[in-house]
């Protein structure tokens, strides 16, 4: 599996009227990866896919060095922790009947390092699920999923809906698993300043297509923003030129820096930057 | 399979008393015993439906698919928590006719075996719903329920006004009572197996996204 914590090659999945792919990620051992897109862009079928939940059409998927096809699979989701875009527990359901429930499911299930979450969450152990605000539930998702010494994080949306404070917490979680030996985390989200603060590689799923997949700070040296006149705007090179927009002003543009001329002012784009000229680019 | 079980009494909680409770409470009034038991037997087959419609709006099955459980595992925790409920409720009854009874070794008998007969019956009913429900979810898994029961109340109470209940029934009273529990038996074995392995089937194409 060389040091690949997940492996895509090819992967392809249709449904009525979407397809998804061909797909090629990669995730090292030790990193984060940022799965962003728009909505129904293909994000949450992925880690479905990755996960054998639904069968893919074609393509191979790699797993903690095991195909996710093979019958070795279900014993290897014992390493995998997983928090969906809705918790999907019951809600008459408290966090102590859930640690019950989950110590059953998992092998390796660790009730004291569950405990230990919701102590840190400051989750109460007795209230019903229906009770908890959107970011509890989260948290006592991501505590279910961190409490059965996983080695793979899939995290679909886990910071969406949730106030800065509480993403920010939780993104810190993210990472000090990510540095531990062998870890991993994807994280797919909407909001691309999350994944810019920890992803080490980002993917950018546009309409069921891989639009991008590259280490995150080389994506940030590659990309920049230029701010100039109509006129300087059109003696830019095209080959430089990823997507501009026209106003009254002048003109600006997502660049490529090492194909500018040095008298033009490029200016460091965000990762959000990126994101929303790449998609425009498409659209144009 | 004993946590995915623990999970289905977690779901239906405290109320299971209080409905235990109102049938023992008919089983005591008088001319309404045999409702209180056949209430309980009603329970046994509609929670296990109230379960699978809790799990259906928060998605538990998807979140299932993530994890290492098996879907023949979570099906069987199903039928299981489902024939579970069945005995509990024949056990109460038998316990409240027992108790009602004026005593009598045959009596006991003959209770107990019109209730093994009830249980099979309502197992049965379990395994002719259950598959729908994986295919066509709990709404419409209760819509069948009921056209099952009334199917099968239908067939009895009709036949009986056509044919009388001799007709109807009496062939019970005159077949040889082993070979008429053995061939009882078979049809009640084959009818939950093969209604499992649909089941798993109809699970997993449902897990793999075939009926979205």
């Amino acid at each position: 599996m060389d040091n690949n914590v997940v492996e895509i090659k090819g992967l392809r999945k249709h449904y009525g009227g979407f397809e998804l792919g061909s797909l090629d990620l990669e995730l090292p051992a030790g990193c984060v990866l940022g799965l962003v897109g728009e909505n129904g862009a293909g994000k949450s079928t992925t880690i479905r896919l990755i996960m054998d939940a639904v069968s893919r059409d074609a393509g191979q998927i790699t797993v903690l060095g095991v195909d996710n096809q093979s019958p070795e699979f279900p014993a290897i989701k014992e390493d995998i922790g997983v928090v969906l875009d809705e918790t999907c527990v019951p809600e008459v359901i408290t966090a102590r009947q859930l640690g019950k429930v989950m110590a059953g499911i998992y092998k390796n299930w660790d009730q004291a390092v569950y405990e230990g979450w919701l102590d840190k969450f400051q989750l109460p152990r007795n209230k019903k699920f229906k009770d908890y605000s959107r970011g509890m539930t989260m948290k006592l998702g991501i505590a279910a999923a961190l409490s059965h010494h996983a080695k793979l994080l899939l995290l679909d949306e886990a910071t969406s809906g949730l106030d800065p404070m509480v993403r920010d917490e939780l993104l810190d979680v993210f990472a000090d698993f990510a540095v531990e030996d062998g870890h991993a985390v994807l994280l797919s989200s909407h909001i691309v300043s999350d994944l810019e603060k920890i992803c080490d590689y980002i993917a950018f799923l546009h309409k069921g297509k891989l639009a991008l997949y590259e280490e995150k700070d080389a994506l940030l040296d590659r990309y920049g923003i230029l701010k100039c006149t109509k006129e300087q705007a059109r003696n830019i090179p095209s080959e430089a030129v990823h997507s501009m927009r026209l106003g009254a002003y002048g003109a600006e543009a997502l660049v490529e820096r090492d194909c500018m001329p040095g008298d033009l002012l490029v200016e460091r784009a965000t990762l959000e930057d990126i994101i929303l000229y790449l998609s425009k680019e498409d659209g144009q | 399979m004993a946590a995915l079980m623990r999970k289905e009494f977690y779901l239906i909680g405290k109320q299971i008393w209080s409905l235990i409770a109102v049938a023992l409470l008919l089983s005591f009034i008088p001319q309404l015993e045999s409702l209180g038991s056949s209430y309980l037997m009603v329970l046994a087959i509609t929670l296990p439906m109230t379960t699978m419609a809790y799990d259906e709006r928060c998605h538990w099955d998807t979140y299932l698919a993530m994890t290492p459980c098996r879907p023949e595992k979570i099906v069987c925790s199903k039928y299981l928590f489902a024939a579970g409920l069945t005995v509990a409720a024949m056990g109460i009854g038998l316990l409240t006719s027992f108790i009602q009874a004026a005593s009598a070794h045959s009596i006991l008998i003959e209770m107990l075996a019109e209730k093994i007969g009830v249980l099979m019956t309502v197992v049965t009913v379990n395994a002719i719903t259950l598959p729908t429900v994986f295919r066509f979810g709990a709404e419409k898994g209760r819509l069948t329920m009921m056209a099952v029961m009334l199917a099968i109340f239908a067939v009895i109470v009709g036949g009986a006004k056509l044919i009388g209940e001799e007709g109807m029934f009496g062939w019970i009273d005159a077949a040889p009572p082993v070979p008429l529990w053995i061939a009882g038996i078979a049809v009640f074995a084959a009818v939950n197996i093969a209604s499992f392995f649909l089941s798993v089937r109809l699970y997993r194409k449902r897990q793999a996204g075939a009926y979205d």
